[in-house]
């Protein structure tokens, strides 16, 4: 019928369906995922981009058959108005080099395709793989440091009070930390924050696999995700510290390199599974006895 | 035979390509060529020479860190003179500005360690016939104030602000160039006033009209050069 020549179940009946479709497709987003590649992905607060493209595809494809019986192709001209202005997005993104808007209209574009398949009812089930494909989104260095800046001092603050009360000769004067002998830049020190953004992506993820039931435990545990990220930061900045202090600079160097990224991950990862398990009566409380109905 | 709503979807966004392709800058502007930071800005003019100092303030040159990726060339001197201000000058420079690689204004980088920015204000400087927009501003931490004046070139244009420099990138890729950037910085140990203000725009003066002309462009832009070795090529050596 209509909706089978609209989502076809083969690779065949896609291409037949839709050839320019994934032709244009292939042609924006093939140039755009190089460029995602090689000026985002490798540095450390775009690490997560591949991590949230496949886990959203995989969201989305795990509800797909449920997505295909339901579709009902959405209205021509809405989807053609938001393609045309995606595309213009990403024109100029393309074209003057602004990664941000660049992917953004690719974005954009996916969202509006998916309407003129699916339709509307289908493309709200989807709320939240499509906002969390969002994370995918490069930001510009200049914006993400007008938002780690504060938390960078508050996270150095934290551990110079913490570990001056631990006994530690540490003081922090403006630019520097000085611990005993050594110094280290808290620009330096509270890099971590720089992967803000991938800790709250994958703690979205998280919240969403296990919780899919209650939306209100959901938002809780979402609103706690910018805390963990500072307290893992703390955890981070802190093996710094004792690193330079029990066993020089040149030790906590290589830490900063090699497993300082890692430590940062697995700590928020870690506080996200003790605040979960912690807060497991609050769950039940939130949904409701023993389990939400859907709305 | 492609379906009607196949063709309308599949047309903005092969435009789009198609356009982004078109309109892509390709042409490198990169006015410092082969030249080396160390070779063309001269130890000793007009009364300031080179002294050896390592009171800067600077990102730790780490592999792999902010400065390391934005700059390609960077250069820290401290310059001293009888009867003359201290200055100490950095100058970075990066061949490739993008959105995500940009010159850091010195507003933020001082923020960013700790230190705080007051009095940030733009100034016009005239260098013989060219006037150069730079900006002065105070930093303060707990033990040092740094009276600073600096500007930044991108392409031939010299933006005073963070927005004027994302326009200005614009402008010039939409005139079909890749820009470069470089960020010129002047600083000293002081309690900011006017006299040092002056003191720190007579070092900049000096400092440009030093630089062999055919290098200036490298640091004020082709127009604002041009403008100098009209007016200024008749015995200015030092």
């Amino acid at each position: 019928m209509q909706v089978a020549a609209e989502l076809p179940s083969t690779a065949k009946g896609w291409i037949a369906a839709w050839p320019l479709l994934l032709l244009a497709l292939l042609a924006v987003g093939l140039p755009t995922l190089y460029s995602m590649a090689t000026e985002s992905w490798t540095r450390e607060e775009g690490i997560h981009g591949p991590i949230v493209l496949a886990t959203a595809g995989w969201l989305i494809w795990r509800r797909w058959d449920e997505i295909r019986a339901g579709a009902q192709p959405g209205k021509l001209w809405l989807a053609f108005a938001g393609v045309v202005l995606a595309s213009a997005v990403y024109l100029f993104g393309r074209a003057y080099g602004f990664l941000i808007l660049e992917v953004g209209g690719l974005y954009l574009a996916l969202i509006a395709i998916l309407y003129a398949m699916i339709g509307g009812r289908m493309l709200l089930k989807l709320w939240f793989p499509l906002l969390y494909l969002g994370f995918a989104i490069p930001l510009p260095g200049w914006l993400l440091d007008s938002i780690t800046l504060p938390l960078k001092h508050l996270v150095s603050d934290i551990v110079t009070r913490l570990m001056s009360w631990l006994g530690y000769p540490i003081v922090q004067v403006g630019v520097t930390l000085y611990i005993a002998q050594y110094q280290l830049l808290v620009e330096d020190a509270c890099a971590g924050l720089n992967s803000i953004i991938s800790l709250t992506a994958v703690g979205l993820f998280y919240i969403y696999l296990m919780h899919n039931a209650s939306w209100r435990y959901a938002l809780l545990l979402f609103l706690l995700l910018v805390p963990i990220a500072i307290a893992a930061n703390v955890v981070r900045v802190i093996i710094l510290v004792l690193i330079t202090y029990y066993l020089g600079d040149e030790m906590a160097q290589g830490y900063l390199h090699d497993t300082a990224g890692i430590v940062t991950f697995v700590t928020a990862l870690l506080l996200i599974f003790l605040i979960d398990g912690l807060l497991t009566p609050v769950r039940r409380l939130l949904s409701g006895g023993s389990d939400a109905k859907p709305a | 035979m492609p379906s009607r709503r196949d063709l309308l979807l599949a047309a903005p966004l092969l435009a789009a390509a198609a356009g982004a392709y078109a309109l892509t800058p390709r042409n490198r502007m990169n006015l410092l060529g082969s030249m080396k930071l160390d070779d063309v800005v001269p130890l000793a003019f007009d009364g300031w020479s080179v002294s050896p100092s390592n009171a800067f303030v600077l990102p730790k040159p780490r592999e792999g860190s902010l400065a390391d990726i934005l700059y390609d060339q960077q250069l820290n001197r401290l310059y001293t003179g009888e009867d003359r201000l201290p200055v100490m000058l950095v100058i970075a420079y990066g061949s490739t500005q993008s959105d995500l690689l940009q010159l850091h204004r010195p507003e933020t980088c001082y923020r960013a360690i700790g230190f705080e920015v007051t009095g940030s204000r733009p100034v016009t400087v005239r260098i013989a016939d060219a006037e150069i927009p730079m900006r002065e501003l105070t930093a303060t931490s707990n033990d040092r104030i740094e009276p600073i004046l600096y500007w930044t070139r991108l392409g031939d244009r010299l933006p005073t602000s963070n927005n004027e420099q994302r326009l200005m990138k614009l402008r010039t890729e939409m005139d079909g160039y890749i820009a470069d950037g470089v960020l010129v910085r002047m600083s000293t140990v002081a309690d900011p006033s006017a006299e040092v203000f002056d003191a720190l725009q007579q070092f900049a003066r000096s400092l440009v009209l030093a630089i062999r002309p055919d290098a200036r462009g490298a640091f004020v832009g082709r127009p604002a050069a041009a403008l100098i070795a009209e007016s200024a090529s008749p015995g200015k050596a030092a």
